[in-house]
C-alpha cells in the first residue's frame, strides 16, 4: 500500500483550493456538508453518484460475500461510512480492497450485529483477489506433478526422469529431496470458518482451534483453498527457512510434539508431499 | 515539416474485460491505451495477457489517480511506478485529465477544478514538475464537467492558459467538447477552433448518456453519438488528422461492435486526409462511407 503523507496544515493556501476541498467534503458527506451555494443541486447529484458508485461497486466487486450478508440499508451504511471517514491513499483500483480491510480494522466502521467475522471475511475475499494478480510466479521447470505423473527439471541426475509415476518413486526420494514452499501458497488462520460462510451459515461464536487454510495459485492461474493443519503449517514453515529436506523437516516436527508421534508422522508424509506437489504449494 | 504523433490511426481503449475477446483481433485496431492505475503491479493471468497486448500493439497510457490539481502533495510513489511502467511497456505516451481526484485522500473520481487564475499557475508548475520527473512531455486531457465552482474564467481560457504555461501537449476529448458545449451552453465549434492544434498528441471519442436535454454524462457507456462523429470530422478539418481513440467502459458491446466504431474512426481519418488533398474527392469518399 503506498502511502501519502499530506500535511493538512499546509493547504490550503489559496481560495481555490478551499473551493476544492470544500466539494471534496461534500462528496464524502453530502449532509454534513453543504455543496457550493451557486450549483445546481441536479448537477452536484451527478458527482454525488459518480463518486460513490464508483467506489461501492469496487467493494461490492471485491467483497462479494459480504455483500450477499448484507441487507441494503447496512451495506450502504458501511460504504458511505468508508467514504466518509477513511482516506484512502492507494492511487491503484485494486488497492482499494486492502484500503477498506485496513478501515474495518480501526474498529470504528458500522458493521452490523451478529456479524464478528467480518473482518477475517474480508480478509479471506481479498486473498484470493490478491493472489490471482501477484506478481509472484512460480518456476517454469521445476520438481511438480502433472497429470498423475512426476515432472523433473531440476533433478536431472538420473535419479528421476520425466513420467515415472508418483507410485514408483519410494518415500526415500521423497523425503530426502529439498523443496522450495511457493510463494502463491498463503498460509492463514482465521478464527471463524471463513471459507464456508454465506447466507445461510453466519457463525456467531469462534471455532474452538482456527481453521487452517492453505490459498494457493496454481500452475494454471486458478485460484484454490485446501484446508490443512497446524502441524503441515510448521512444516512448510521449516521448509520454507531453509536448506532442510522434507524428511528433516519433519524429525524436527515430531521433536517438538513428542517422539510418540513421529511413526504417524511418516505415515502421513507420502501422500501429503504428493499433495502439497500436485497443488504446487512446493515445488 | 508534418506533425509527429506518439501513434498514427484509430485505436481502442483495453479493459480487462476485454482481454479474451481481443486475443485474436490483429487488424483494425492501431494502437491501445490503457490507465497505468489498473495494470501496476498486476502479475498472474492479467498480467501476462497484458504484456502480450504492449508486445502486439503500440501503446499509450492515459492516468487517473495523479490527481495533477489537487491541493494535496504530488504521488512521487504512484509517478515513480508510472515511470517504470511506461518504460518497461514502451509506451509512446502519457496523458492525465486536467482534474482532481483527491482531498486528503483519494476519491476515484475527476472533480472539477475551479477555473481561476491561480488555479492555472498552480496547475501549470505540477505538470512541470511530473514532466520534469517523467523527463517526457505529457498530455493533458480536457475532461467533462457538470459543475464549476468558484469559476473566474471561462474553460477554454483556462485550458489555453495551462497548457502554454505548464509547455505541455493536449489530449483531445471530442465527447467531452460536445458534453460540456450542452451542459455549459457554450458552441462546440468556436470552442474547438481556439484549441492550440500544435498541441494535440492524440484525441478520445466516446458515448454518453443523455441524463436530460441540457445535462450530458460522460459515462463511456454507449455508442458515439452524431453529433460527436460530426465534431471529430470538424476537428480533423481544422487540425488535420490525429491518431484517435475509442473509449467504452461500460455497457460493453461484442467485439464487432467496438471495431465497427473504430473502423467509423478510420473511415473519417481517411475522409479528411483525402478532403485535404482533394476536396471534391473527399465528398465522394464520404459517399462511399455512408454506405
Amino acid at each position: 500500500m503506498s502511502v501519502t503523507v499530506v500535511n493538512a496544515s499546509a493547504y490550503p493556501s489559496q481560495s481555490f483550493q478551499s473551493a476544492q476541498l470544500a466539494f471534496a467534503a461534500h462528496m464524502r458527506d453530502p449532509l454534513a456538508n453543504p455543496a457550493p451555494e451557486d450549483i445546481e443541486d441536479r448537477r452536484m447529484g451527478i458527482y454525488r453518484e459518480l463518486v460513490y458508485n464508483n467506489i461501492e461497486s469496487f467493494l461490492s466487486g471485491g467483497f462479494p460475500v459480504l455483500r450477499s450478508l448484507l441487507d441494503d440499508q447496512p451495506w450502504h451504511g458501511l460504504v458511505r461510512a468508508f467514504v466518509r471517514d477513511y482516506r484512502c491513499h492507494t492511487p491503484y483500483f485494486l488497492g482499494i480492497s486492502q484500503e477498506f480491510i485496513t478501515y474495518l480494522q480501526l474498529g470504528t466502521a458500522p458493521i452490523p450485529e451478529g456479524m464478528p467475522f467480518a473482518l477475517e471475511l474480508v480478509h479471506y475475499e481479498w486473498v484470493e483477489l490478491a493472489l490471482d494478480v501477484s506478481s509472484e510466479e512460480l518456476p517454469t521447470s521445476c520438481f511438480s506433478v502433472e497429470d498423475g505423473f512426476l515432472k523433473d527439471g531440476i533433478l536431472n541426475d538420473g535419479i528421476l526422469n520425466d513420467g515415472i509415476a508418483p507410485d514408483e518413486l519410494s518415500d526415500q526420494i521423497l523425503l530426502e529431496r529439498t523443496y522450495k514452499v511457493s510463494p502463491l501458497a498463503w498460509r492463514l488462520s482465521y478464527t471463524y470458518p471463513v471459507h464456508q460462510i454465506s447466507r445461510d451459515y453466519q457463525p456467531e461464536e469462534a471455532l474452538a482451534e482456527p481453521v487452517c487454510l492453505i490459498v494457493y495459485r496454481n500452475r494454471d492461474d486458478e485460484i484454490g483453498f485446501i484446508e490443512s493443519n497446524p502441524v503441515t503449517f510448521r512444516l512448510l514453515q521449516l521448509i520454507e527457512s531453509g536448506d532442510v529436506s522434507f524428511g528433516d523437516a519433519l524429525l524436527q516436527v515430531a521433536l517438538e510434539l513428542g517422539q510418540s508421534n513421529s511413526i504417524t508422522l511418516a505415515h502421513m508424509a507420502k501422500p501429503l508431499i504428493k499433495k502439497l506437489l500436485m497443488l504446487s504449494v512446493i515445488f | 515539416m508534418a506533425k509527429q504523433y506518439p501513434v498514427a490511426g484509430a485505436g481502442l481503449g483495453l479493459r480487462r474485460s476485454l482481454l479474451q475477446a481481443l486475443t485474436s483481433c490483429d487488424e483494425g485496431v492501431d494502437f491501445m491505451e490503457v490507465a497505468p492505475e489498473n495494470w501496476i503491479n498486476v502479475g498472474g493471468r492479467f498480467g501476462r495477457q497484458f504484456r502480450e497486448y504492449t508486445e502486439r500493439f503500440p501503446f499509450l497510457c492515459h492516468g487517473l489517480s495523479l490527481s495533477i490539481a489537487s491541493p494535496a502533495e504530488l504521488d512521487w510513489g504512484l509517478l515513480k511506478d508510472i515511470k517504470q511502467f511506461l518504460r518497461d511497456h514502451q509506451v509512446r505516451c502519457y496523458s492525465e485529465h486536467l482534474s482532481y481526484c483527491s482531498d486528503d485522500g483519494h476519491l476515484y473520481d475527476l472533480l472539477p477544478i475551479p477555473f481561476t487564475g491561480d488555479a492555472v499557475k498552480y496547475v501549470a508548475q505540477r505538470i512541470r514538475q511530473v514532466q520534469d520527473f517523467l523527463e517526457q512531455r505529457i498530455a493533458i486531457e480536457n475532461i467533462s464537467y457538470y459543475a464549476a465552482p468558484q469559476q473566474e474564467m471561462s474553460e477554454i481560457d483556462f485550458l489555453r492558459a495551462v497548457l502554454e504555461e505548464a509547455d505541455c501537449d493536449l489530449l483531445l476529448d471530442i465527447n467531452n467538447i460536445y458534453v460540456n458545449s450542452i451542459n455549459h451552453r457554450y458552441d462546440a465549434q468556436d470552442f474547438l477552433a481556439a484549441l492550440p492544434g500544435e498541441r494535440i498528441a492524440y484525441g478520445h471519442i466516446a458515448g454518453h448518456f443523455v441524463e436530460a436535454e441540457d445535462l450530458l454524462v460522460d459515462t463511456h457507456g454507449d455508442d458515439v453519438l452524431d453529433p460527436v462523429w460530426a465534431l471529430l470530422e470538424s476537428s480533423y478539418q481544422h487540425f488535420g488528422v490525429f491518431p484517435t481513440l475509442l473509449e467504452r467502459d461500460f455497457n460493453i458491446p461484442p467485439v464487432d461492435e467496438l471495431l465497427k466504431e473504430v473502423a467509423m474512426i478510420r473511415s473519417l481519418q481517411q475522409a479528411a486526409s483525402v478532403n485535404i488533398a482533394s476536396p471534391a474527392a473527399a465528398d465522394s469518399a464520404k459517399c462511399l462511407l455512408a454506405v
